[in-house]
């Protein structure tokens, strides 16, 4: 049920809302336009200026940057054949291809239009979705937050790309890091190194800035600057009629994938995009135009990202798992305001949830109107030197991390973080299993704890907890699947090895 | 050495160490049967597990990736570049208790720029002061959130007496 009233009241009660959404998608469509910079970049760049913010307002914010990301991708990917973000990668194939036959206007409407209809069914989804699923897991004990931090931390599993082992690796340091500060049980400092800064642990903001801001910016040091264009003839033209009937087929099935995608932990936009394109070229009508300037090849993927940006949330704030980057910056937000996604967010932040249901419907409107004004600024910007525009971020990014508790120690440690984020980048680790580890490892650990000390050792307590026990085989059955897919693929890809040799 | 058998290595030293000091970790009169130390030795010996078999894999695929190997080693000349944005991030903690936040932060946008590319101008000089008085309206003016203020205010103080 969609609590309508409870949604203007959240308006009426915490009128940031409203340029919280506003300002959300400009900023994220100025860093989705920036190629190398990504949504959970463009987010985790804001994170610090959360902090004395309105928490309804701020999580408002984040959420709003990650959609507005999500178009801004779209314009230098259509514009300078660029994707701004990965997710948008999809779209340069007839993006760019609409540009180059003088119909870029057409394309960047078309970018809007699909990204406005997948994000209005995410946020419908969103709404509707998220309470159910959190309710479930209001009967949680400590036995049964053990068993939803597993099955979290299993995910690991799906996450880590090329090299599974690497992907444990990045998970056990993860988890390694979460245990810094004092320890939940007995109080005894643990790895503090008798500084008292560390007491009470590594904020998982820090780790989050460091290893997706900082690494970036140490990443483009090392390579040259993007293409730039003249592009001072472009404008956003939307779909007539005829086109909005054409582009519907496929908008239906970037949605849909969009939708799953964003619920499946390790989806998220790029998988969404490309899987949607390939099927809206199965079922097109004109299967012969993509690659070629097809409206439906931008239309698919750009839905899917509007679809992944809302439903991505739905595992973040029912079961606080984030099952991508933009997630996990955006409970990075809920953490810094003492708010803990989860079962528990419905009932202690009930406002809040509502405040971000009714600043997601908010940032839909701001959406169709800031895209207009902002394309020209955006512009500009992707055709600014980008030696000032790195200098200026890497300033932000200081400025910001001592802004969180006046401290030059959290300066520092959000640079070491940015040096193990651009070393896993180096030896191709992934960083998302890290931040799962980070994020996830202070709740498995006191809660396995306190469930041992309840049962008086027993460990027997997690299969007799039903819930517990669910969780548990499920996170088992996650990991075997992955694992079973994981060799699988190994094994095709040995065996195509061994053809060409 | 590829580069897989390096991450392997490092993991395999962060292992060591950490277990050294979550095997050291005091046990105090109210510690579960866990103990403060249970699951940090336990998170050491399967990363050193990980670590391992990184290395194992690393040294039987080596023989098939000759080429890759001569690539990976340009790739660390490369990303070697990178940390230049470190050493100046480290100026930056170094310098502001004493030049003071609007200073410092010029400072780093300057530097920054020229590393990244740019030039010495006068251009550089103008938008490395925009940007420091942008973030200082923005942060200390706006939001009221306190940068430190180096030593201008005692120099100040001491000059009025």
């Amino acid at each position: 049920m969609i609590d309508l009233s409870g949604m203007f009241n959240a308006l009426v009660a915490s009128p940031m809302i409203i340029p919280a959404a506003f300002g959300g998608i400009a900023w994220g469509i100025l860093g989705g336009a920036l190629p190398g910079i990504s949504p959970s970049i463009t987010m985790a760049l804001l994170l610090p200026f959360t902090y004395g913010a309105d928490p309804t307002a701020a999580v408002v914010l984040l959420a709003s940057t990650y959609l507005g990301a999500e178009y801004g991708g779209s314009i230098p990917a259509i514009l300078i054949r660029t994707p701004g973000t990965n997710s948008a990668a999809a779209t340069v194939i007839d993006g760019y291809a609409m540009k180059e036959q003088g119909r870029a206007g057409e394309a960047l409407g078309i970018s809007l239009y699909s990204t406005l209809l997948g994000s209005i069914f995410g946020v419908a989804l969103l709404i509707t979705l998220t309470q159910p699923l959190a309710n479930v897991a209001l009967a949680f004990q400590p036995t049964s937050y053990v068993g939803l931090g597993v099955l979290g931390l299993s995910v690991i599993a799906s996450l880590a790309g090329e090299s599974l082992i690497k992907g444990m690796m990045a998970g056990f340091i993860g988890l390694m890091i979460a245990t810094v500060g004092t320890d939940p049980v007995t109080g005894n400092n643990r790895f503090t190194f008798d500084d008292p800064e560390l007491l009470s642990g590594i904020p998982p903001i820090l780790v989050m800035v460091g290893i997706y801001a900082v690494a970036e910016l140490f990443e483009q040091a090392s390579h040259p600057g993007w293409q730039q264009t003249n592009t001072a003839d472009a404008s956003i033209k939307m779909p007539d009629a005829l086109m909005r009937a054409r582009l519907r087929v496929s908008q239906i099935i970037g949605a849909g994938i969009g939708f799953i995608e964003g619920l499946t932990p390790g989806g998220g936009g790029t998988i969404a995009a490309f899987l949607s394109y390939n099927e809206a070229k199965r079922w097109s009508k004109k299967p012969e135009e993509f690659g070629h300037g097809s409206p439906e090849g931008i239309a698919a993927p750009e839905s899917a990202n509007g679809a992944v940006s809302a439903t991505a949330l739905i595992p973040m704030m029912g079961l606080g798992i984030p099952g991508s980057n933009s997630a996990a910056v955006l409970l990075g937000g809920f953490l810094i305001h003492g708010m803990t996604p989860g079962p528990m967010l419905f009932t202690k932040h009930y406002d809040v949830v509502i405040g971000l249901y009714a600043g997601k419907v908010i940032s839909l409107f701001a959406l169709l109107v800031v895209a207009y004004l902002i394309l020209r600024p955006c512009i500009w910007l992707v055709n600014r030197p980008k030696h000032y525009l790195m200098a200026f971020i890497f300033a932000l990014v200081l400025s910001g991390v001592y802004a969180i508790h006046n401290s030059l120690f959290h300066v520092g440690i959000a640079l070491a973080f940015g040096v193990i984020g651009y070393a896993m980048k180096y030896f191709r680790i992934p960083t998302l299993p890290m931040v799962l580890g980070v994020v996830l490892g202070f709740m498995v650990e006191s809660n396995y704890r306190r469930a041992l000390v309840l049962s008086d050792g027993d460990h027997m307590t997690f299969t007799e907890d039903p819930i517990a026990a669910t969780l548990l085989a499920l996170a088992a059955a996650f990991i075997l699947i992955s694992l079973f897919r994981h060799f699988r693929d190994s094994a095709k890809a040995e065996q195509e090895e061994t053809k060409t040799a | 050495m590829n580069r897989h058998f390096v991450a392997g290595f490092l993991g395999l030293l962060l292992a060591m160490g950490y277990y050294a000091m979550a095997a050291n970790i005091q046990n105090s009169q109210l510690a579960d049967e866990v103990g403060p130390g249970g699951l940090p030795k336990i998170y050491g010996i399967l990363l050193a597990c990980f670590s391992i078999l990184l290395m194992v894999r690393a040294r039987t695929s080596s023989a098939k990736a000759g080429g890759k190997i001569r690539a990976a080693s340009e790739e660390f000349f490369a990303a070697k570049r990178g940390l230049g944005i470190l050493v100046i991030g480290i100026g930056y903690i170094l310098l502001v208790p004493f030049l003071g936040y609007p200073l410092s932060i010029a400072a780093v946008i300057a530097t920054a720029s020229l590393y990244n590319g740019g030039h010495i101008s006068l251009r550089l000089a103008a938008i490395a002061a925009l940007g420091a008085f942008g973030l200082w309206f923005v942060f200390v003016f706006l939001l009221h959130i306190g940068q430190p203020a180096g030593i201008w205010p005692d120099l100040i103080e001491g000059l009025h007496r």
